[in-house]
């Protein structure tokens, strides 16, 4: 059964709808509404009664992890204006940011062999990076200019190809310990 | 509030009465009770004051089964049918084990079995039974000095077991007839132990070495609320590993390797490692005495840094998962406020000096690490049961390894990764691939790895009854819940027409529920009208349960939720189920009670997202009035 529920993640945690959230408020109030609707609280309650706080504990998570994740939380940001980055739908990139990611690549495959230091300095690269996308998602999904969202959908597009980079980059180092 | 009046009919009807709860550790090596009384959580010891029971079984002809010490004594002179360490083989296929079993004993039945089994003079026997052999003699020891029955018990697992290990530990639970309130994570339960102890705060990593399993679990501590942020490990690693590396440098010492074939020698042997691994906790050298099959004695000196130098490839390889961990956090080792040291392999020294030299913090060793799990684990017990006030503490716990389905070329798509904190529900949509494609196979997997052949292989099963459409239009939507225990099931939905198939995931190299109630009904505590009597009365307190939570639910907002055909609708059915209920038979009770949830579940869900709202609003009035 799906649960009725209708009101978007933001106003679940009772936050400002912000892509610059203050993230220690929001896991705040995730802690919040879990202590209320975790299924533990329900232990000795009626079998359908756990079923259904399950749910909406699985709720909760979900919306958490969501608006704690720079990339997700971007994606739902769009989605709430009816902006679509599946990538299954949309295969369209900067040709220009393509290239760089080929570059990191190459550049991730060179790292490998040589030394940790290498990888560090590539991790560096890619952080800022990130850290420099996220600001400019920011400042479009906070600003009140609609004709921007086009351009944000691709920062967050990229911010995902980015972020793959940093995990692959960091299992990277796992194997010079 | 009234989410907590939703609550009230399902707890005990009486408020004062103390229902009975405790904490199983289920471990490799030994195996503790827990409970708590007067407010306070202590571990139950046996007649003669002795809080372990080794995890050691021996069958013996005619079910004259030994379980724990005097088992422990058999090891030597009968080590085909003692079996000890059976976590390391629980919930694991015969192929699974295969390196294992080349260490061990045993004689194991066919090789193709999906559950591998030990031949015993009792017969062959899985590791689920031994299990639950432990289980049984614990369950006994527990209703003794608590004289009265469990109603209901938190057993542990380590972090890092997959779904088929959960699931198994699940079903020897069934067999020693215990009702599992949660199964909970080993380190989650330390840190429980630790928390409530100390008040603190902050964000620590919970190092567990026991005897076969390896955890790391990096918590955040706030305010009562226990969050995992990462959980990382290894299920087959740990202080038997050690026993073992010593026992092959004292063979090659004495120049015996060839006696590595002499299973009641090779016994003795890892018996006497175990001995010198613990003796060098507090001296810095030790004495190795064994006798030789041909009644010769040999003596060897082993010193405590040539030790470190042996066992030092176990411990290096929990390093790994401790980095791990971390990434998966997204935290540095500076942020970790303290290490909190758990399982008795972290008494040796120099796992405590490297684990201290990798994170360059303080480490916590003050509660014994033996018994840490089985306290932290009566303390969740003991709040489920409802002998405490809810909101005290809560566990938010996560799954260890992703999960996800087998796509074209072999290849795993996954839908829930790894560290998701449960309960977790996750859905992805998949198309047909061919030309009037009327099924689809789904393959549910857990692993982190890329290729179907490199993960755990979890569950098999078809959707059928696609309607024929091109290739790519069939759109089949499979959804993964994953619940609080860490277990997985999952359903398959098909768009156009709606058909739907669902299955709790059991390893298809598991017991099968069939089995398990074979067993059940083999056991000779369990006669047949024992079962039957259990399950009458079972289902009759679920009713009155039901019953009660539904009327007080409608007494409260009933005129908010329910329109007058829902209403009497409901209770046209509760009368039913009312008259059901006297009669004898649990099938047709259990079916009653169904019929009731269903049709309930609306003015369920109405009334929590209520809830909801109202935790919502609430919020918001404060933020306003502040």
């Amino acid at each position: 059964m799906q649960i009725p529920f209708e009101n978007n993640y933001f106003d679940l945690f009772s936050i400002e709808k912000s892509y610059s959230l203050d993230r220690h408020q929001l896991r705040d109030r995730f802690r919040e509404l879990q202590r209320q609707f975790h299924p533990d609280n329900f232990a000795s309650a009626t079998e359908q009664d756990r079923r259904i706080s399950a749910q909406y504990a699985a709720m909760i998570n979900e919306a958490f992890t969501t608006l704690n994740d720079p990339v997700q939380r971007g994606r739902y940001m769009l989605s709430l204006n009816g902006i679509n980055t599946d990538e299954e739908h949309d295969t369209r990139m900067d040709p220009e940011f393509l290239m760089q990611q080929i570059e990191l690549r190459e550049e991730l495959d060179a790292a490998r062999s040589s030394s940790l230091d290498a990888l560090n300095q590539l991790s560096d690269k890619v952080e800022s990076d990130f850290a420099g996308r996220m600001a400019l998602v920011g400042e479009i999904l906070d600003g009140t200019d609609d004709n921007e969202l086009e351009k944000a959908r691709h920062l967050v597009r990229e911010l995902q190809f980015l972020s793959r980079m940093r995990n692959e980059i960091e299992e990277a180092e796992e194997s010079f310990f | 509030m009234a989410l907590l009046q939703i609550n009230e009919p399902g707890q005990s009807t009486n408020p004062h009465e103390h229902r009975l709860a405790a904490g199983i550790d289920l471990g490799t090596t030994n195996s503790l009770v827990a409970t708590v009384r007067s407010g306070e959580a202590s571990v139950l010891p046996d007649e003669e004051g002795r809080s372990l029971l080794p995890s050691v079984v021996r069958f013996r002809e005619k079910g004259d089964t030994q379980i724990g010490y005097p088992a422990l004594a058999e090891m030597v002179n009968d080590p085909l049918n003692t079996i000890s360490s059976a976590k390391r083989m629980i919930g694991r296929k015969t192929a699974d084990i295969k390196t294992l079993r080349d260490h061990l004993p045993y004689h194991f039945d066919d090789e193709s079995a999906n559950v591998p089994r030990i031949i015993t003079a009792d017969g062959p026997r899985s590791a689920i039974e031994v299990s639950a052999e432990i289980l049984t003699a614990l369950k006994k020891r527990a209703e003794q000095a608590l004289s009265g029955e469990l109603a209901g018990v938190v057993i542990t697992v380590p972090a890092y077991f997959d779904d088929a290990q959960r699931q198994a530990t699940k079903d020897a639970a069934r067999l020693a007839g215990l009702n599992v309130m949660r199964l909970l994570n080993e380190p989650t339960a330390a840190a429980v132990a630790y928390g409530l102890d100390e008040g603190s705060e902050g964000v620590y990593a919970i190092y567990d070495l026991g005897g076969g399993t390896f955890d790391i679990s990096i918590l955040r501590l706030n305010k009562g609320v226990f969050e995992v942020l990462a959980t990382a490990g290894d299920s087959a690693l740990g202080g038997d590993d050690m026993d073992r590396l010593i026992a092959e440098w004292i063979l090659d010492e004495i120049n015996q390797a060839e006696l590595s074939t002499d299973n009641q020698f090779l016994r003795q042997v890892m018996v006497v490692a175990r001995a010198a691994k613990e003796a060098l906790t507090d001296n810095d050298s030790t004495v190795i005495k064994l006798t030789l099959p041909d009644g010769s004695t040999q003596t060897i000196s082993l010193n405590r840094s040539r030790m470190n130098d042996i066992i030092a490839p176990v411990i290096d390889k929990t390093l790994l998962p401790c980095r791990r961990s971390l990434r998966d956090a997204g935290l540095d080792k500076t942020d970790i406020d303290g290490i909190v040291m758990v399982g008795g392999s972290t008494r040796v020294r120099s796992v405590q000096e490297k684990v201290e030299t990798f994170y360059n913090r303080k480490l916590y060793t003050g509660v014994d690490p033996d018994q840490v799990v089985a306290i932290g684990a009566a303390i969740q017990a003991d709040i489920l049961i409802g002998n405490r006030a809810t909101g005290d503490m809560l566990l938010l716990d996560v799954i260890p390894l992703s999960l996800g389905i087998e796509i074209m070329g072999g290849m795993v798509e996954k839908i829930i990764p790894r560290n998701a904190t449960i309960p977790v529900t996750r859905a992805q949509e998949f198309t047909t691939y061919k030309d009037g494609q009327t099924a689809m196979s789904i393959h549910v997997l857990q692993g982190e790895r890329e290729l179907v052949t490199d993960c755990r292989s979890l569950a098999r099963f078809e959707l059928k009854g696609i309607p024929p459409m091109a290739a790519g239009s069939g759109r089949v939507k499979v959804s993964f819940q994953v619940d609080a225990d860490g277990l997985l099931s999952v359903s398959a939905r098909e768009a156009t027409t709606g058909t739907e198939t669902r299955v709790d995931v059991k390893p298809s190299y598991g017991l099968t529920d069939a089995e398990v109630e074979q067993m059940l009904r083999d056991s000779i505590t369990h006669a047949s009208d024992d079962i039957q009597a259990r399950q009458l009365a079972e289902q009759r307190v679920e009713a009155d349960r039901a019953i009660s939570a539904l009327e007080n639910a409608m007494a409260i907002d009933g005129n908010t939720h329910l329109d007058d055909n829902e209403r009497s609708a409901l209770l046209e059915c509760m009368e039913a189920l009312g008259k059901i209920k006297e009669m004898d038979d649990a099938d047709n009770i259990k079916q009653a009670i169904n019929e009731l949830n269903d049709l309930s579940e609306p003015f369920a869900a109405r009334r929590m997202n209520a809830s909801i709202q109202d935790a919502m609003a609430g919020h918001n009035i404060n933020e306003f009035s502040e």
